[in-house]
């Protein structure tokens, strides 16, 4: 019989850590990579020896890309191994990461998303298989699409759309690890460039490099090590999908799906989330997905989100990091990231960003694929 | 009486897809696997496809980084008749292209205008431009 990891030994973010998400530059990947590391072992106060296994999330590095990084920590021997779930690599990586310390199989393990963008677009492997019109169909023009559909079906005007966008660059203006930090306001964001159909550029994610690490530990390890057990965090519930055949809307079933897993497996409503960190690499991205979590009906999203009811002080902060669109996308990073972000919320550690008394977080990630992934993070 | 335009008019492309033994309807042509229940073989058969089906959404995209198409051209979601959704083209300017919710059809139509070879492409076009 098939178990969750909460069937398993209680498993705790002790540590996090990152290198800023920022454009492309000339900085080597085993830099971002040192950085977001070494920033996770100082938060958690433990030494890199104590680490037993090592999950590298990179989709665009290359082959073997770890050890040449985590080597320079002390080329101890522990094993390690590469994660790639294209932009639910690092939510891979940390699930992985929990499961070997619930089965006891190590008490410390480390998750770390580190990724360069190409200086070229890298394709994909041909499948073999060819749509109609492939070549002129790029992530963005989907979300475009959708965007089109969902407005039309619920009556909502694209600029009010972009008000996600703008709610999460004024997030993301406080997250020093952000590749934007800069507030825009909604004129700002409506004349910017457009890429598709009513997409302007700052409502879509940017390209862009970094690293972010999380350590995941036992109670034994936390004893032993003496970490501080005020500042560990629960993870509650861990589940993952991909999409079914004949799905006209795979991302937010396998959402729906996904999140309603990871709530039941934690006993908890929508209503008992406080933060909620989701793939919003596009506005739209974040109604639909927020929606397929259950915190409100379909199509009422936006008008709540006028109302302030998921800004940071609302009844439940979504992509209080500034999201994609804001703290950025490097992929390999972002749901190592967003689980960062979680756990800073949860202890109050979340400075100016801080949501009022949070309790619980969702971390919600999709991939091409489609694939998703959802965590939920308590204080103990 | 003379005509506006110079163009032919269109007729509906069929759309070659395929079928499998339990059911499943897809498209395009695949000899891979259904994916709905992993049968493959000589449960797969091409099944041709009418080329008609509804506007689910439309989008004109602004940046493409293949010079051979350069934007801005508009794309489309589409609910074939017999079922399988697909994306695609729009034929005819981005500006005058149906709406969601109208009936389409596919047809061939030159999307480069400046392709000194003017190859044609697949796209979809109102019922009523027939």
């Amino acid at each position: 019989m098939a178990k969750r990891i909460s069937d398993l030994r209680p498993v705790y973010v002790i540590g996090v850590g990152w290198h800023r998400y920022q454009p492309l530059s000339d900085t080597p990947y085993v830099e971002l990579g040192l950085k977001a590391i070494r920033g996770a072992l100082s938060d958690a106060n433990i030494e890199w020896s104590s680490v037993e296994s090592s999950y590298i999330a990179t989709a665009r590095l290359g082959m073997a890309a770890g050890r040449p990084m985590l080597r320079h920590l002390g080329a101890l021997g522990r094993p390690l191994i590469h994660i790639e779930n294209a932009s639910a690599s690092g939510s891979a990586a940390f699930r992985q990461a929990c499961i070997e310390v619930a089965a006891g199989i190590s008490d410390v393990v480390l998750a770390v998303g580190v990724d360069k963008p190409p200086s070229a677009p890298s394709p994909r492997a041909q499948t073999g298989i060819r749509g109609l019109a492939d070549d002129a169909i790029v992530p963005f023009t989907r979300f475009a699409l959708l965007t089109n559909e969902y407005a039309h079906q619920n009556g909502i005007a694209a600029e009010d759309i972009a008000l996600v966008a703008v709610k999460n660059h004024r997030n993301g203006a406080l997250n020093l690890n952000a590749q934007r930090q800069q507030e825009r306001t909604l004129a700002e964001v409506l004349d910017g460039r457009k890429v598709s159909g009513t997409l302007t550029s700052l409502q879509c994610t940017p390209v862009g490099e970094g690293a972010a690490a999380v350590i995941v530990a036992s109670e034994d390890a936390i004893k032993q090590l003496g970490v501080d057990a005020s500042r560990v965090i629960r993870v509650a519930a861990s589940a993952a999908a991909s999409e079914r055949a004949g799905t006209a809307r795979a991302d937010k079933e396998l959402t729906q799906v996904v999140v309603a897993s990871v709530l039941e497996e934690a006993r908890l409503a929508p209503t008992d989330l406080d933060i909620i960190e989701l793939h919003d690499a596009f506005t739209i991205e974040e109604l639909h997905y927020a929606e397929a979590t259950g915190i409100c009906p379909e199509g009422q999203f936006i008008p709540r989100l006028k109302e302030g009811e998921f800004d940071i002080g609302g009844r439940c902060a979504v992509s209080p990091s500034g999201g994609l669109i804001s703290f950025g996308h490097p992929i390999g990073p972002t749901g190592v990231g967003q689980i960062g972000e979680i756990a800073m919320q949860l202890r109050g550690e979340a400075g100016a960003r801080q949501h009022k008394n949070a309790k619980v977080g969702l971390a919600h990630m999709v991939g091409v694929g489609a694939v998703c992934y959802g965590h939920i993070l308590t204080r103990p | 009486m003379i005509q506006k335009t110079s163009r032919p008019p269109a007729h509906t492309l069929p759309l070659f897809g395929g079928h499998c033994t339990c059911g499943y309807v897809f498209f395009p042509m695949q000899n891979y696997g259904c994916e709905r229940c992993g049968r493959s073989g000589s449960a797969l058969q091409p099944f041709e496809l009418s080329g008609r089906g509804e506007l689910v959404s439309k989008a004109i995209v602004y940046i493409h980084s293949d010079a051979k198409r350069p934007p801005p051209f508009a794309v489309a979601e589409i609910r074939l008749v017999e079922g399988p959704t697909v994306r695609a083209l729009l034929a005819g300017p981005p500006a005058n292209s149906p709406g969601v919710g109208e009936a389409v059809m596919a047809c061939l139509f030159q999307p480069n205008p400046s392709d000194p070879e003017g190859r044609l492409d697949v796209g979809f076009i109102s019922v009523g431009e027939g």
